[in-house]
């Protein structure tokens, strides 16, 4: 399938995950729109490497905590190529907390990282909303994590956040049908700067190793591979899915299971 | 960009004369894949076949009982001698009847068992071999919204697709140090001859609730099987994909 001509805002997309998915969408002809907090540059970068692929790009800041910042990220985006097909809240953050460590935590934590995680995905989702339905047609993806399902990752805030973001997946997905789909993926492991930049390279090194070890598939995730489940989903091949949590984990999510000699 | 999604594969496609199966083997072959189809109904299968090899893909058809271990044997046998090899299995092939606990007989149940679950067992055994061998294959298996959620009069049914999903997930965590992922796909209703006996009040029932209102056709479910088996996810095993319109989000 292809999306040519499709208008596409990705959040965060300056970066890692974001980034990958705003090639793989420049990739198969879409218009894409980058949106960045921080990363200015990076932003440009990405927005150059769609260009290089034949694609348009812009790029625009907004932190999507600000709910004005989500509207007029929305309005640049409809106001540049005149319509909006698909989302992809992709912006995120953490803080990174021992699990056994209770003090780890302040409320204002949680609170950042839910300003970011669920609300600024809620935001945008109520800012595209009505484009979509004048489309006839929308796809959202929620960039979610396997940690929202089963209660890991780098801190209590976190998955708690993921887990609210799956839930407002489905929440959306029957309240937004039928012309707008809404799906969550749901990364396991990412080697990303995500892992590299609170724990340096030996660190993120050793995350690598351990999901070599240790999933199922022996085998540690890349941005790029979690990029083609969400393109997947926004794809018009997908036009009878909605409100799914897409698991791409290398099997992480079944356990570990004792090694066994087989040929 | 524009390479072929299942170049260099030859999948074994269960079911493949009628239905969802059809449509798999059709999307695989476009996509470059050499599809066997195997199925009990030889004239619509050996049609199948001819219609893709018309189409400039390759093909053959099987006689295939999924119910029965030596017929398996035999299809994988003539796979892997016409095409050299084999990537890629779907266990797609399956029976539907609705009865109630009341009216449901052991025969009955143990009938649904056979072809639903015990045929997916033995499609995994005698491929898995092959598929270990060829260092990237996968397995699809198809299970159904009622592997997950309560529907009226669909007893054996619903006990058998249940099956499916664990039995896809425990294969799933044994092949994956082996180069092989498996997953599974829960269709909510789609537009094929198996809903024919179901009663309209039941897929009323359905479609009312689904948030896209409307049923799947074989080639919505035939696309979510190419992104599963083709290299694209390659990170993905053990998932448990809905293509149901949003029915289980209910
Ligand atoms: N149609 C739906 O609404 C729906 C919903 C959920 C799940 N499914 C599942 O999808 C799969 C395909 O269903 P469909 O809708 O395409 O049905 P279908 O009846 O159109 O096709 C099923 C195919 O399986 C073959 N088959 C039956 N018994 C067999 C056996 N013992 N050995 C070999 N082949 C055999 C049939 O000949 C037929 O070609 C089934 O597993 C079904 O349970 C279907």
């Amino acid at each position: 399938m292809t999306m040519k001509d499709k208008v596409a805002i990705v959040t965060g997309g300056g970066t890692g995950l974001g980034a990958a998915v705003c090639i793989g969408l420049a990739e198969r002809g879409a218009r894409v729109v980058i949106n960045y907090s921080r990363s200015a540059d990076e932003a440009e970068a990405t927005a150059q490497l769609c260009r290089e692929r034949g694609a348009e790009a812009i790029t625009v800041a907004a932190d999507v905590g600000d709910d004005a910042a989500c509207r007029n990220l929305v309005q640049t985006a409809v106001e540049k190529w005149g319509r909006l097909d698909v989302l992809i809240n992709n912006a995120g953050r953490t803080k990174f907390a021992a699990p056994n460590d209770l003090d780890a935590l302040s409320a204002d934590d949680f609170l950042d990282i839910y300003r970011i995680n669920v609300v600024g995905a809620y935001q945008m989702i109520r800012a595209s909303a009505p484009h979509f339905r004048s489309n006839g047609f929308g796809a959202v993806v929620n960039v979610s994590s396997l940690g929202g399902l089963i209660g890991i990752g780098t801190s209590m805030a976190y998955a708690c956040s993921k887990g609210a973001l799956n839930t407002m997946t489905l929440f959306f997905a029957r309240s937004l049908g039928p012309e707008i789909r809404v799906n969550a993926v749901c990364p396991g492991f990412m080697a990303t700067r995500w892992f590299s930049d609170p724990l340096g390279e030996a660190g993120l090194q050793e995350l690598i190793e351990d999901q070599e070890r240790l999933t199922p598939l022996r085998r540690a995730g890349t941005p790029e591979d979690i990029a083609k489940a969400i393109i997947f989903l926004a794809d018009e091949g997908s036009e009878h899915i909605t409100g799914i949590t897409l698991i791409s984990d290398a099997g992480m999510h079944l356990g570990t299971l004792p090694d066994v000699k087989r040929n | 960009m524009n390479r072929l999604l299942m170049a260099g594969k030859t999948a074994l496609v269960s079911g493949g004369s009628n239905g969802i199966a059809r449509a798999q083997a059709e999307l695989f072959a476009s996509e470059g894949a050499k599809v066997v189809i195997g199925d009990i109904d030889d004239v619509a299968g050996e049609q199948v076949a001819a219609d893709i090899r018309k189409a400039g893909g390759s093909a053959l058809y099987v006689h295939l009982d999924v119910s029965s271990e030596r017929s398996w044997v035999s299809a994988v046998a003539t796979a892997m001698d016409a095409f050299g090899g084999l990537t890629t299995l779907l266990n797609t092939a399956g029976i539907y009847r609705m009865a109630s606990i009341d009216d449901e007989s052991p025969e009955g149940f143990l009938r649904m068992a056979t072809v639903n679950q015990l045929g997916v067992l033995l499609g995994m055994k005698s491929a898995l071999p092959a598929l270990r061998a060829s260092g990237n294959g996968a397995i699809l298996n198809m299970a159904s919204a009622a592997a997950v959620r309560v529907y009226p009069e669909q007893i054996a049914y619903s006990a058998s697709k249940a099956a499916v999903k664990l039995m896809s997930q425990t294969a799933a965590n044994e092949n994956g140090r082996f180069g092989v992922r498996v997953n599974s796909i829960y269709p909510g209703p789609v537009k094929t001859g198996m809903l024919k006996d179901a009663t309209r009040e039941v897929l009323d029932a359905a479609l009312s609730t689904m948030p896209l209102g409307r049923m799947a056709t074989p080639e919505d479910i035939a696309y979510g099987s190419l992104y599963l088996c083709s290299d694209l996810a390659i990170n993905v095993t053990g998932a448990e994909l809905a293509i149901d319109g949003g029915l289980l989000t209910r």
